[in-house]
């Protein structure tokens, strides 16, 4: 409040009205003496127009909230905090801290982006099936569709019988370019029909140097080599 | 407190001395009442003040409208971490809190009531009298024992004064 203002005061007995108006606590005789000064009097018709948005504000504010007397936040606040304080600057770089926290937290956030989709969604739609090869007296048909992901690859794998099977047990096994193999499956050998098994490797797609069916006596059935 | 040495130390005992009631209350607000996740939530915002000091000056706006909003951000990235964290349930719709679908009018409300607890006791009480208790000038004159011309006075003030706090902090009416 300027010094022009506070003299202002002194002549003019509605110059503190202002609030108390806003506020709807004059009596109704003053409020209407107060509407005829508005109408003559610029500057309490500007602090109205000032203040006009307050009562919005202080509604916000729920009475208890106004009277409550706040509570002290936890006594082991400001020890913990020192602590920290302390750890961060033995550490050193202040700066460094803080970028690294926050390179960690979009390196977290991009894993957590490429691993939920990857745990929820089915990319195999895409993918091309591609014919494995089948050992010279196998009577079988097969594909093997791959479908890349965070965690590793999906294959699926359609095996059609041309005949009469032997009734053994299958394995379904992956080898990396690094030489590790892997049985993802294993299953019994069906009368006739297709069969199609879902696996999955922790392998990258490329990673993969080959597929292999064998039988559980490691008789080779179905082969693909990339 | 004679233990703190360090300058690091002290830069953080000022905040906490000057900041961690108000936060604390708002926070404790924005966590629906959860101490323990208003303490992280509260200790991350002051450590982040510690380390953007800058960011306090008061050149820069209103110290308790960049602490609060931090806070707010915090409480805000936390509960979606925690909504996303269950990748395996991705089937069941996660609950909505309703404790940060309302974050904003929550901040500035609590810029409000942090403004109003920083009036003196003298305005607050004939604000409280005649807004929150809808008395008339002339009932509050009698209540609080003061002639009704204070009364108008300290409205007036008072008033004023959390309209200038306010303006400061960003919140418009």
């Amino acid at each position: 409040m300027t010094a022009h203002d506070d003299g202002g005061r002194y002549d003019d007995p509605f110059a503190d009205s202002d609030a108390a108006y806003v506020l709807g606590a004059l009596s109704a005789s003053d409020r209407q003496r107060y509407e005829q000064h508005l109408r003559e009097c610029a500057r309490c018709a500007s602090s109205v127009r000032d203040l006009a948005g307050m009562p919005g504000l202080l509604g916000r504010v729920h009475t208890d909230d106004v009277r409550a007397v706040p509570e002290p936040p936890p006594a082991t606040q400001l020890p913990q905090l020192l602590a920290a304080v302390a750890r961060e600057r033995r550490r050193g770089r202040r700066l460094t801290t803080v970028l690294v926290g926050s390179v960690a937290a979009c390196l977290l956030a991009l894993a957590t982006a490429l691993v939920v989709p990857a745990l929820t969604g089915d990319r195999t739609a895409g993918a091309a099936a591609v014919a494995m090869t089948a050992a010279p007296s196998a009577p079988i048909r097969a594909t093997a569709q791959f479908s890349s992901s965070a965690w590793g690859t999906r294959i699926r794998l359609r095996c059609t019988y041309d005949g009469p099977y032997p009734a053994d047990t299958y394995e379904f096994v992956v080898k990396g370019r690094d030489g590790a193999r892997q049985q993802i499956a294993t299953w019994n050998g069906a009368p006739t029909g297709t069969i199609t098994v879902d696996a999955t490797t922790s392998f990258a797609e490329t990673d993969i140097a080959s597929l292999l069916v064998q039988t559980h006596a490691g008789r080779p059935v179905l082969r693909l080599d990339r | 407190m004679s233990t703190v040495t360090t300058p690091d130390a002290e830069l953080m005992q000022r905040l906490h001395d000057e900041h961690a009631s108000a936060l604390w209350s708002f926070v404790l607000r924005l966590t629906n009442g959860d101490r323990a996740r208003a303490d992280d939530i509260t200790q991350e915002t002051l450590l982040r003040a510690w380390r953007n000091l800058d960011a306090l000056e008061p050149s820069r706006g209103s110290p308790r409208t960049w602490l609060f909003t931090v806070a707010r951000r915090i409480a805000i990235d936390e509960w979606r971490a925690r909504r996303i964290r269950p990748e395996f349930s991705t089937d069941v719709l996660p609950e909505r809190p309703s404790t940060t679908d309302d974050t904003d009018g929550i901040l500035q409300t609590w810029l409000v009531a942090d403004a109003l607890s920083r009036l003196s006791e003298d305005h607050r009480a004939a604000l409280v009298c005649c807004y929150y208790e809808g008395r008339s000038v002339r009932d509050a004159a009698s209540m609080l024992g003061i002639p009704e011309g204070t009364v108008k006075s300290r409205l007036h003030y008072g008033l004023r004064g959390l309209k200038l706090a306010l303006d400061e902090m960003g919140v418009n009416g």
